[in-house]
């Protein structure tokens, strides 16, 4: 049997050396000897072989090492075990079917209640509320666990060997949200679904009215008052069991998120490289689904030395003299004529009808150039009051220097005009 | 709306980095980007108002969209396509985490891992050497996909515009399978 006092006094003596051998509790179940005395010669370095083996002899002496059974191995003493545990908060996680238990003994807890308040049974009511309040406190305790283990799982998924794949990094993660998160949420569910979380509101209910109902039977003050404590209680509970599947789902969300979203890309990658292998780069990704981005050609004018010997050579720029042939043959020579157009008009006029014009211009202005008698002849032919029309038969006319062959025109006064 | 040319600082630097068809990212660029975010809505009148549509993500990164591929473009965005794919597929079988892309290392002796492992695939896609496994990330560098680094690359946050269009992809293969877990959706819900 152990001796309580002792026991915590030992606890104080030895405290480094337990709190190494609780966190290896978590691999294995029990030790060797030289293990331990391994273990102690790192935690007190500077102590000698022989009062480590007396340290280890005095935590076996006083029971915070038993022996097993069966073999020559020591273990932990299991309520030192739970108490360090329950200090340094290294807890496994709750499981939701404890609670779901515990919810059971509340319930024949309430019930016990109602008896004994009908059969005006104080000391059964006492008995019932204390047994309810326990059973709240444990939730409570355990909420609290929960809590801080979901704490650590997300701390170990994150910090564990990035090496390691993913999956198995992750995988108590996904069993964590799957065992807790998942009956939790249905438990503490407000709405038919669940059960914790109406109970408890229900559970307020009855221990006010029963109070009151009390306080009406002229009851015990202290009957009434332990009743509406653990009515306090359990409105305590109503709050954190919701604050902690918040936090906990929040912790763990955001990794199983991940986890998923990790699976999600991964799958749809090995699918869309499936895809490629068999139809190509080109059909298995669509053109116009691809990432394009606008890219435009900057074109830019600069002033560089270049230009500048341009310009120096376009300064310096002198014309190049190109000789051309001089000007030879008659024209130079021809004298420039003095034509009264006018005059010769009129002369027309009053000759009309002419049957050959070129005739009557070779007869009459004969002291003009070939070329002004020819200018002379197409002017005329287009003068608007006059009718010129070239003549069937050809004529040919020798002019001072040439000799044309043409259909001479004929000039007639305007129809009109005689009319 | 109206927009005060004074306050937007660095409108030159964006403007020259994304008509020049590179990303920004906040990574990489942290003063644009920070400038970037903190003007975003004057800085997309302006920009559409000159015609360029510049798209801004909550990931990390910006860029000029456009919906038609100059021949560079197209030939680049295919290929960066298909050694993201091959690099996230062989990440994945490594055990790394994918979303965690930007820590990776993509140097000489990944990219000759991925060639060798990847090479009957890569060679029919008409990529027939390591080395132009390399080109490919110096022109994705050039426009703001990857970051070149002491003789290696690191993803930045635009690759993501990648991954969004693989998810897609595969969504539209595979759209005929079972519905999506409507148990989380109802978790949510709840909290």
């Amino acid at each position: 049997m152990i001796n309580p006092r002792s026991l915590i006094r030992a606890l104080d003596k030895h405290w480094e050396a337990i709190e190494r051998i609780v966190a290896l509790g978590q691999e294995q179940i029990a030790y060797e000897r030289d293990e331990l005395l391994a273990l102690l010669g790192k935690v007190y370095v500077h102590e000698s072989g022989e009062q480590r083996l007396e340290r280890l002899q005095q935590m076996v002496n006083t029971e915070l090492l038993i022996p097993m059974s069966h073999s020559n191995m020591l273990q932990l003493n299991d309520t030192v075990r739970q108490f360090v545990g329950s200090l340094l908060h290294e807890h496994e996680l709750g499981l939701s079917d404890i609670l779901k238990a515990r919810i059971v003994d509340i319930k024949d807890g309430l019930e016990q209640l109602h008896r004994a308040l009908d059969e005006h049974d104080m000391a059964a009511l006492q008995r019932g509320a204390v047994r309810i309040d326990n059973q709240l406190r444990q939730i409570l305790q355990q909420l609290d666990q929960d809590s801080h283990a979901i704490q650590a799982i997300a701390e170990r998924a994150k910090s564990a060997d990035e090496r390691m794949p993913l999956a198995r990094r992750y995988r108590e993660v996904l069993e964590a949200f799957d065992r807790y998160i998942l009956p939790m949420t249905d438990l503490m569910d407000t709405g038919a679904g669940g059960s914790f979380y109406p109970l408890l509101e229900e559970a307020g209910r009855t221990l006010d009215a029963l109070a009151q109902k009390l306080a009406v039977q002229g009851g015990l003050y202290s009957h009434q008052l332990m009743l509406r404590q653990v009515g306090f209680r359990v409105k305590d509970l109503r709050n954190k069991g919701r604050e902690t599947l918040k936090h906990c789902t929040n912790t763990l969300m955001p990794l199983r998120e991940e986890m998923r979203r990790h699976n999600h890309l991964s799958a749809a990658i090995a699918l869309l490289l499936g895809e490629v292998r068999k139809k190509g780069l080109r059909r298995a990704l669509p053109a116009d689904r691809l990432p394009l981005w606008r890219k435009e050609r900057g074109f830019l004018v600069s002033i560089g030395p270049e230009l500048l010997t341009l310009m120096e050579q376009a300064r310096g720029y002198r014309a190049k003299g190109v000789e051309f042939p001089e000007a030879i043959g008659e024209a130079s020579d021809m004298p420039m004529e003095r034509v009264d157009e006018d005059a010769i008009r009129a002369h027309l006029q009053q000759a009309l009808p002419v049957t050959d014009l070129l005739s009557w211009l070779g007869e009459h202005y004969v002291h003009y150039q070939d070329v002004t008698v020819l200018r002379l002849y197409h002017k005329l032919i287009r003068l608007p009051d006059i009718d010129a029309a070239p003549n069937p038969e050809e004529t040919r006319i020798t002019l001072k220097r040439v000799a044309i062959r043409l259909h001479s025109h004929r000039m007639e006064t305007h129809e009109h005009q005689i009319k | 709306m109206n927009i005060k040319l004074s306050e937007l600082g660095r409108l030159q630097d964006l403007f020259k980095k994304l008509s020049a068809g590179s990303h920004i990212n906040h990574q990489q660029d942290n003063e644009l980007w920070a400038d970037l975010e903190n003007q975003r809505d004057a800085y997309q009148a302006l920009f559409a108002a000159l015609g360029y549509e510049l798209t801004v993500d909550s990931r990390g990164f910006a860029y000029f969209n456009t919906d038609q591929a100059s021949s560079y473009t197209g030939k680049l965005t295919r290929r960066l396509a298909l050694l993201l794919m091959l690099l996230f597929e062989y990440q994945a079988d490594q055990g790394a985490h994918l979303f965690q892309f930007q820590q990776w290392r993509l140097d000489g002796a990944l990219l000759e891992k991925l060639w060798q492992t990847y090479r009957a695939l890569l060679e029919a896609e008409e990529i027939g050497t390591a080395l132009a496994l390399k080109e490919i990330c110096d022109s994705a560098t050039r426009v703001g996909f990857l970051l070149a680094e002491d003789g290696a690359y690191r993803l930045l946050p635009a690759v993501h515009r990648y991954l969004d269009l693989f998810e897609e992809l595969a969504k539209a293969e595979r759209h005929e399978e079972a519905p999506t877990d409507t148990e989380d959706d109802a978790l949510e819900d709840n909290l």
